[in-house]
């Protein structure tokens, strides 16, 4: 079957599918789009992915595949002889497979408190993410992106930041990149943004910051209840 | 003794599950190197120096590069002595494999740290996560991607069973220091099996700190964290990823959360 066998379950408010949207696109792959109701998932969903229940799941020849990073790593093997997203040698691998989970754990976990925070904490959220982009800045080096001269696994696991940061600064009315502070940062943020791949794919703004206000509410409210 | 051919020094703890997993891959794979015992309230400025975005164990330093995150480390001694696998070969098979070892780490770990580090109420609702998440690998093992296997890398032991299986040790220490049932043999009963398979393995017997010592060492965890609980007003369910305890504590937890 080849590749006609790929589906991408997903929505488009969700940054981890567009890691597979952009793992996919680079690879040529073609693939076919499920939308799904994130408030009204498919049965097909559910039947895929029991344990999170959530997007993005790839279906590749009728096996699923959940978990994003889980996912751009099995396109990277599976197909192998195009554009490769991790380096080949182990250790570069490893120092990749690091910093793409420091961003997980650090920038993610670190972007949601931000946004989900007021007063002194909200401000101690943000100079912590400040730490951790700093932190994140010493592995881009002299480099445009972090997989060298083209887009990398890190890069894919970390191009949320770019655009969801920014509309977080919006919304919750803080700079957290000054360039000042964070020259390379803010240099790959503009590098990653005029990428076509990534231009081709922005999800409509406005949609997706009417949900981050939603979260940002949500969260708020159950707090003060 | 350093060995110089392979040139691999581990830092790690005696009491860290982490630890264990790359002490036991690298035992499988017949791989010689120097261990460096770390006491986590007192860190070596080698420790700090190769891992300074964690400061924790294990690091690994292979021709004086170091490689830190367990999962990361087992892939790359796998990666680097290719002999004894312990990822499978197939890319689907190896997805499979990484998304239970990340769900090892992120959801059933954390839970079964929650457990520790709770009482009365806030116990059973952490006790009962770590039955969903159980319920959900055992459903695998029956009827699963893992059907019929004798371990999760089929007919020998792989990259999941050493995630899973270090620190499931410690499930048989909390049941005794706490009176709590996580692996019931009726309610998870191919887990349970699974589990006693790969604590036979001989690689694994060499591994397993002795059971008193682990006992020892989670009673007084126990009740430094009890204690903490007490004086704070933190929340029993985050005190696996609470950053207020002290080393000692978080390596406990760190420990339970490698289950």
């Amino acid at each position: 079957m080849g590749e006609e066998g790929v589906k991408l379950y997903g929505n488009i408010l969700s940054p981890f599918v567009l890691r597979v949207e952009w793992a996919l696109q680079l690879k040529g792959i073609k693939y076919e789009y499920v939308n799904e109701d994130l408030s009204n998932k498919s049965p097909q969903l559910l039947q895929y992915n029991p344990v999170h229940k959530m997007v993005p799941v790839l279906v590749h020849n009728g096996r699923p595949i959940a978990e994003s990073a889980v996912i751009v790593e099995y396109i990277d093997e599976a197909w192998s002889d195009f554009y490769p997203l991790l380096p080949s040698n182990p250790y570069q691998k490893a120092t990749t497979r690091f910093w793409a989970k420091f961003v997980e754990e650090k920038c993610l976990h670190g972007s949601f408190d931000v946004l989900s925070r007021v007063g002194e904490e909200q401000l101690q959220a943000v100079k912590e993410m400040q730490e951790s982009l700093k932190t994140l800045e010493g592995h881009l080096e002299e480099n445009k992106f972090f997989g060298g001269e083209t887009i990398g696994f890190v890069d894919i696991i970390a191009g949320w930041m770019p655009s969801w940061l920014g509309m977080i600064e919006e919304i919750i009315g803080i700079k957290i990149i000054n360039e000042e502070d964070l020259p390379l940062i803010s240099a790959w943020i503009k590098d990653f943004l005029d990428h076509n791949l990534v231009k081709e794919t922005m999800p409509p703004q406005e949609k997706v910051m009417a949900h981050m206000r939603a979260i940002r509410e949500n969260v708020l409210s159950a707090m003060s209840a | 003794m350093e060995n110089t051919l392979a040139g691999i020094k581990l830092f790690g703890s005696w009491a860290s599950s982490y630890t264990h997993r790359v002490q036991l891959v690298l035992k499988l794979k017949g791989l010689d190197f120097e261990y460096v015992e770390e006491e986590l309230t007192n860190k070596s400025p080698s420790l700090l120096l190769y891992n300074p975005v964690y400061k924790k164990v294990p690091v690994l330093l292979h021709l004086d590069r170091p490689i830190v995150e367990s999962v990361i480390i087992l892939q790359y001694i796998d990666e680097t002595w290719t002999d004894r696998p312990i990822m499978p070969a197939d890319p689907y098979e190896r997805a499979l494999a990484r998304f239970w070892c990340y769900f090892a780490d992120d959801k059933l770990g954390p839970a079964v740290g929650a457990v520790f580090g709770s009482a009365g109420e806030d116990q059973k609702a952490a006790v009962a996560q770590v039955h969903e998440n159980l319920k959900l690998v055992e459903t695998e093992l029956r009827e699963g991607a893992f059907k019929g296997r004798r371990f999760f890398g089929g007919d020998a032991i792989g990259i999941l069973d050493i995630v899973l299986g270090c620190g499931s040790y410690w499930l048989a220490v909390f049941d005794e220091v706490m009176e709590v049932k996580l692996v019931d043999p009726e309610a998870f009963p191919l887990f349970h099996a699974w589990l006693r398979e790969f604590e036979e393995q001989e690689e694994v017997k060499e591994i397993i700190p002795a059971i008193d010592r682990l006992l020892e060492y989670a009673r007084g965890i126990r009740q430094m964290m009890l204690g903490l609980k007490d004086a704070s007003t933190t929340p029993a369910t985050t005190a696996a990823t609470t950053t207020t305890t002290t080393d000692n504590s978080s390596v406990v937890v760190e420990s339970a959360g490698s289950v």
